[in-house]
């Protein structure tokens, strides 16, 4: 049942990225030809992932940030100046296992809400922080959200990723997002080590 | 063809001017990153084509269209967009997913290269008045039109919005009836009153009414009321 569940709420790329990327690329091939070859490579990775991650309950830290690393990167050949991108990892985060997808769901979801509505676009800082087995995402983007008036359609991602959390860990997860200030929005999420968990990661 | 690019991502903007390349009959003009930028550049260059994008920081693709006074040919431009694709389908509005194949866009070019020759052919007035061969840019909800004024045969005032009739269609747009009426030319639409515009080529009878005005029926049955200040002019006008 739960893995039905699961299976329903799982992340799914966003065709308008796809499509946009592909676009850019067809572009860099005249301008760029060897940064045309690495965004090749770049989008296969996230297109074999997103097609894995159907098989899979959890995937490891290590394997999701090279899935951010290689969208954010996409990403910034279509914003160029206007998307720039920090990491701050800690190194305990690689003992963890994380829903496949989910933290590059929501630093696609900073993206669009957030970075893409900006003229001079902005920052997207993904921040890790390993505190008595729990591992924290921080996930912080330029923009501000409007409470209430957002669309159903822009909180669809969201949901999703808060029903996935209750689903796999129950109440030992946790997620919010907020305006930090004025012009900053925080994504954060906490799970717990996987241990408990894990037989979902078999089927 | 004298077209301008409006699209917020430089390669995006690269790529469809190197498929243009192809294409001898269009001839850009101009590239805008944000709908400020393109409505500034329209104004200044006056192009026959906008090759559009829809989703762009700031203002979208509709929202550019929607202050425009006279739309030039527009050839949407999307990556994908459900919304977007819906209004397109509904409308039969001309538009090309990125990445755009190069026979697309050959289709849509020589598809402009008719309707081009069309308006040419049309006398166009000498001031930059709307006059009957151009078109506005309606947005309704979901659903959008380019209307030749042509087949507009009345504006009716409401509250800060304009009603727009056409076909069986009465869209709002977001205009002061003034404003309008010192954009139109005056040949071709009559100020009848402080609520209405009519579109003279639709008009097919005219009666007297109170008060010295008149009662103006047009072509599928709507009246509309010339008030008595305005019923000299219309007579002046309607006479040889």
């Amino acid at each position: 049942m739960i893995e039905i569940e699961l299976n329903n709420l799982k992340s799914q790329l966003n065709p308008h990225f796809i499509f946009n990327a592909l676009n850019s690329i067809r572009a860099l091939v005249d301008e760029n030809p060897r940064k045309s070859k690495l965004a090749i490579n770049q989008l296969s990775n996230i297109l074999r992932n997103s097609l894995a991650s159907d098989k899979k309950g959890l995937t490891k830290f290590e394997d999701e940030l090279k899935i951010v690393k290689d969208y954010l990167g996409l990403e910034s050949i279509r914003f160029e100046e206007r998307l720039k991108t920090e990491f701050d990892i800690h190194p305990e985060s690689y003992k963890f296992l994380v829903p496949p997808l989910m933290i590059q769901t929501l630093v696609e979801n900073g993206i669009k809400h957030g970075i893409s509505k900006l003229t001079p676009g902005g920052t997207i800082r993904l921040t890790t922080d390993v505190l008595s087995d729990r591992l924290t995402v921080q996930i912080r983007n330029s923009g501000h959200l409007v409470n209430g008036t957002k669309r159903s359609k822009e909180g669809l991602g969201l949901k999703n990723s808060i029903q996935r959390l209750k689903l796999i860990y129950g109440e030992e997860a946790s997620f919010r997002i907020v305006n930090e200030s004025d012009s900053i929005v925080l994504t954060e999420l906490v799970i717990p080590q996987n241990r408990s968990h894990e037989s979902i990661n078999r089927r | 063809m004298r077209a301008l690019i409006v699209d917020d991502e430089r390669l995006a903007r690269k790529e469809l001017m190197k498929l243009l390349e192809e294409h001898p009959s269009v001839e850009v003009v101009g590239e805008a990153m944000n709908a400020d930028e393109a409505i500034q550049l329209v104004n200044d260059l006056n192009p026959d084509l906008l090759f559009l994008d829809i989703q762009m920081p700031g203002k979208t693709g509709f929202q550019l269209l929607e202050e425009l006074d006279a739309v030039p040919l527009v050839i949407f431009t999307t990556a994908y967009d459900e919304f977007a694709l819906k209004a397109f389908e509904v409308n039969a509005l001309d538009y090309l997913l990125k990445p755009i194949q190069p026979e697309r866009l050959a289709e849509a070019v020589s598809k402009l290269a008719d309707k081009e020759r069309a308006i040419n052919i049309a006398l166009r007035g000498p001031e930059k008045k709307l006059g009957l061969q151009d078109q506005v840019f309606v947005k309704d909800g979901d659903r959008c039109w380019f209307v030749s004024l042509n087949n507009v045969r009345l504006f009716e005032s409401d509250g800060n919005y304009i009603k727009v009739y056409f076909d069986n269609n009465r869209p709002m747009i977001h205009k002061s009836l003034n404003a309008l009426d010192e954009k139109l030319d005056e040949r071709a639409f009559f100020r009848a009153s402080r609520k209405h515009i009519v579109n003279l080529s639709w008009v097919e009878g005219i009666e007297p009414w109170f008060n010295g005005g008149l009662m103006v029926k047009l072509r599928g049955g709507d009246k509309v009321e010339v008030s008595r200040r305005q019923a000299a002019k219309f007579k002046d006008m309607m006479s040889l």
